[in-house]
């Protein structure tokens, strides 16, 4: 099915519930992984992940088709994602900086994460960099992203993001070799 | 080589439960469906039918004669005499006649509460108040009602009730 006729049936209610499967189907997992990078905990990345594929069900209507299917997507989880981090800090009355940190700091103890000390020295580098910098670090180094496709989903100039991606590879290097 | 090493640290660790992304879709029907934002039943309303309701309902009752509009504290004032003169009257027929509420024990007045408050029938009393008598519905504002009771010493008008109830028993 191609993605017009994707929208076509989402937008119709007959077809609505048929085509949501679809579309989980096809983006769950690219989606899930974005989102998991960003909180790192896996029962909060389900929480966000299930938010997300509401929100798209509930605005698909409002899906003015300006932008790939995905693009949109993907702009809903992050945005759902930097909610529940803002939450998050607002429930704990930390700054965002400091739960990225808490975050990252009890990885060890999530029965779901079993990375190696050089996979968790990497996380600890990447939760000391500001949020739209571990965004584009994480999209670009793990997902290697184009920078084009990264502009769309976050609405930033490719030279904004080449830049905020330079920035983050220094801090992190910066932050490895300290930890050495 | 750069690619392959890149991909190995793809998940970076992070793992997820057994068989999470065959059992996502149910998890998110089943949220839907909680959230009532699936269709589960067969039936159809017009479109926009919830936000033209109360307007339907409402024109419907303005083709009805406009019912009148009973004063709420008339009705209190009424219910509050009723229960005052019940009161009154079986503690002075049932004794000698002669009163001292300092005498009258609190299970006392609680046992006749328990016993006739019940027996008021609102409805009754309400059907017997005269309607073209009654005021139109006063609606105090919550500030004025706040403006009212600043500055009320809540205590000195309890004494001051139980003072008179006192000497009018006596």
């Amino acid at each position: 099915m191609t993605e017009k006729a994707l929208i076509k049936s989402l937008k119709n209610s007959t077809s609505r519930e048929v085509a949501f499967r679809q579309l989980m189907a096809l983006y769950k997992e690219r989606l899930y992984w974005h989102i998991r990078k960003m909180v790192k905990i896996h029962d909060d990345a389900d929480d966000v992940l299930q938010n997300t594929f509401i929100k798209v069900f509930k605005n698909i209507d409002n899906f003015k088709e300006e932008s790939k299917l995905y693009t949109w997507l993907y702009r809903i989880a992050t945005n759902e994602a930097i909610t529940f981090i803002n939450k998050r800090a607002k429930q704990q009355n930390l700054n965002i900086e400091e739960v990225h940190f808490n975050i990252t700091n009890n990885l060890q103890a999530d029965i779901y994460y079993d990375g190696n000390e050089i996979q968790f020295k990497l996380q600890q580098a990447i939760a000391t960099l500001p949020n739209k910098q571990q965004l584009v670090f994480n999209m670009k180094y793990f997902d290697e992203m184009k920078y084009n496709e990264m502009s769309s989903i976050l609405e930033t100039s490719v030279g904004a993001l080449k830049a905020s991606y330079h920035y983050a590879v220094k801090k992190i290097k910066v932050h490895l070799e300290k930890s050495n | 080589m750069k690619k392959n090493n890149k991909h190995t640290i793809s998940k970076y660790g992070f793992k997820t439960p057994k068989n999470y992304f065959t059992s996502f879709e149910d998890s998110v029907f089943e949220k839907l469906s909680n959230d009532n934002l699936l269709d589960t039943t067969n039936f159809k309303i017009p479109e926009n039918y919830f936000e033209t309701v109360e307007d339907n309902v409402f024109k419907k009752l303005n083709l009805k004669k406009s019912p009148k509009i009973i004063s709420i504290r008339r009705i209190l004032i009424g219910v509050s005499v009723a229960a005052s003169l019940l009161f009154m009257f079986s503690i002075i027929f049932s004794g000698n006649g002669k009163i001292n509420p300092n005498t009258i024990a609190i299970n006392e007045i609680e046992n006749w509460m328990d016993d006739n408050i019940e027996n008021i029938d609102t409805h009754a009393i309400i059907e017997n108040i005269s309607i073209d008598a009654i005021d139109t519905l006063q609606i105090y504002d919550t500030n004025e009602i706040i403006d009212e009771l600043e500055g009320v010493d809540i205590e000195q008008i309890i004494i001051e009730i139980e003072t008179e109830i006192g000497s009018d028993l006596l």
